[in-house]
């Protein structure tokens, strides 16, 4: 049986970013105007969401985004 | 996390440094290696004093008194001829266990002490050598003894000063001197949860000139054990005398009950690890108890 | 609050960097553009932000970015020379020591710190010298291996 890959000793497909340092992971992404999300999770369980008051977020909280 | 921080000074001079020091307040905090003061976090810093820039990394001796700058990294004293040389070396084992290479390479001796950490690891060996530290105020230095710095956890005799050197006196000679430390951590690069340096004399009878025994992270501070000590100076040092003096060890500490360990695991650690550093110290001066 | 300039070597090219007093380097650094140093623990216990000072390899994110003045840093980015990957980056390559590669520029570069003080390790003094890089994936095996292995490519070259 001809076999290319079973038994070899592959390199793995990203292996050179790895250990080249290379951006792999989502801290290493950098876009212009990047937003950072926050999850703000609810102190009542089961309840019904009826507003939501982001002015003690100072004015940086954009959205929020649901 | 420091962008409250407003200025970062590298002065020449050690007088311009604690100038900085005074100027800045209970806001100021004094950089060499920085791992202390990175990690604390502190938010009220607003100056860093960075004193790096003094010349006070370096090991020399005069007549019978070694001198170490208090800059003086953890990886260098691990490498030096010298402080290997040093009762055995145990200021170096101490150095060498204190941590992970990256640390060891920026983290100062200077740092260790004044951090004032129960378990500063460093603490424990210059005790065991009746080391003293040197400390520069705004006017003048004082010499304080190693035993008299440590005052509480956290807190040290330095009052608005620099911590600039640490005297080691050479041991005294006659007999043959037997050193150890030894360190107890969850894994090697742990914070100790006991750390013992011990150094038996023994003259050419094989009984004991001089004990010394030092614990770290089991009390509010770095200790000797003179009461254990005492058990030992004056006799030879057999395995029941040993074991006495290890009993004595472990009623003498005080530790606490922290993430790492309960404090009855540290007591009874304290005697056991004190019990191997002193028998390794005895079979090093040339008698197997 | 002013902000500072720095000048340093990184990877053998100047630069000169505008920080202020408090920035710690591996945020510099990552800013900068050098990711390869990761942000892990962020209190010196991971050492997945290790990078080179003069050939020491330390914790970038307990370095305040002033105290690298002067100083000359050699990140991940510099290992390979263009398309030549080092030995240690090809042996990491050939050993499976990689699995989600967060720890291994920082395994990496503290390898090469200790291959390039001492040759010809002992398991013993690799396991030592990587002490202070911590991997969730991989167990340690195999970048022991490769670091031995790598060391064995090191000597052969020279």
């Amino acid at each position: 049986m001809n076999t290319s890959v079973v038994g070899k000793n592959l390199r793995k497909v990203d292996g050179v970013k790895l250990v080249t340092g290379g951006a792999a992971f989502t801290d290493d992404v950098q876009l212009p105007g990047l937003l950072y999300g926050k999850i703000l999770p609810s102190p009542h369980a089961h309840a019904r969401i009826v507003r939501i008051d982001a002015s003690s977020a100072g004015g940086r909280a954009r959205g929020p985004y649901l | 996390m420091f962008d409250q921080v407003d200025a970062y000074h590298r002065p020449r001079s050690i007088r311009e440094a604690v100038r900085l020091l005074h100027a800045g307040g209970s806001r100021a905090r004094i950089v060499a290696g920085g791992t202390d003061v990175i990690v604390q976090s502190d938010p009220s810093i607003r100056s860093l004093v960075d004193i790096t820039q003094l010349g006070l990394s370096y090991i020399r001796k005069a007549g019978n008194v070694w001198s170490i700058g208090a800059t003086t990294t953890m990886a260098e004293l691990e490498d030096s001829a010298a402080i290997r040389g040093l009762a055995g070396g145990i200021l170096a084992m101490a150095a060498a266990a204190w941590g992970p290479v990256q640390l060891r390479n920026v983290s100062t001796l200077g740092g260790n002490l004044a951090n004032g950490s129960p378990a500063a690891d460093t603490a424990v060996p210059l005790l065991a050598l009746d080391a003293s530290v040197v400390l520069a105020g705004a006017s003048k230095r004082r010499r304080v003894p190693l035993a008299e710095f440590f005052r509480a956890p956290g807190k040290t005799a330095l009052a608005k000063e620099l911590l600039v050197e640490i005297l080691v006196p050479a041991p005294p000679g006659g007999g043959r001197w037997g050193w150890t430390f030894l360190k107890l951590g969850r894994t090697e690069s742990d914070i100790s949860l006991v750390s013992v340096a011990a150094g038996l004399q023994l003259d050419a009878r094989g009984t004991c000139k001089s004990a010394r025994i030092a614990l770290g992270a089991v009390a509010p501070v770095p200790m000797r054990a003179p009461a254990a000590e005492a058990i030992l100076a004056g006799q030879k040092p057999t395995r029941a005398r040993i074991a006495e003096a290890c009993e004595r060890v472990a009623r003498d500490v005080s530790p606490i009950a922290d993430v790492r360990a309960p404090a009855e695991y540290r007591r009874e650690m304290a005697g056991v690890l004190a019990g191997r550093a002193l028998r390794e110290c005895a079979q090093q001066a040339g008698v197997t108890p | 609050m002013k902000k500072l300039t720095i000048r340093l070597t990184v990877n053998a090219e100047p630069k000169e960097w505008s920080i202020a007093p408090g920035d710690l380097l591996l945020d510099v650094l990552r800013h900068e553009g050098y990711f390869g140093a990761k942000r892990g623990c962020e209190k010196g216990e991971c050492g997945a932000c290790t990078v080179l000072v003069e050939g020491k390899p330390i914790n970038s994110c307990l370095m305040f970015a002033a105290q690298a003045d002067g100083r000359e840093l050699l990140t991940i980015e510099g290992l390979a020379h263009g398309d030549r990957l080092d030995p240690l980056q090809e042996a990491f390559l050939d050993h499976g020591a990689s699995q989600c590669g967060f720890c291994t520029p920082g395994m990496i570069l503290a390898a090469k710190a200790l291959l390039d003080k001492n040759p010809d390790p002992s398991e013993r003094e690799v396991r030592e010298a990587m002490t202070g890089n911590y991997c969730r994936c991989t167990g340690y095996v195999k970048p022991v291996e490769a670091v031995l292995a790598a060391a064995k490519v090191y000597r052969r070259a020279r």
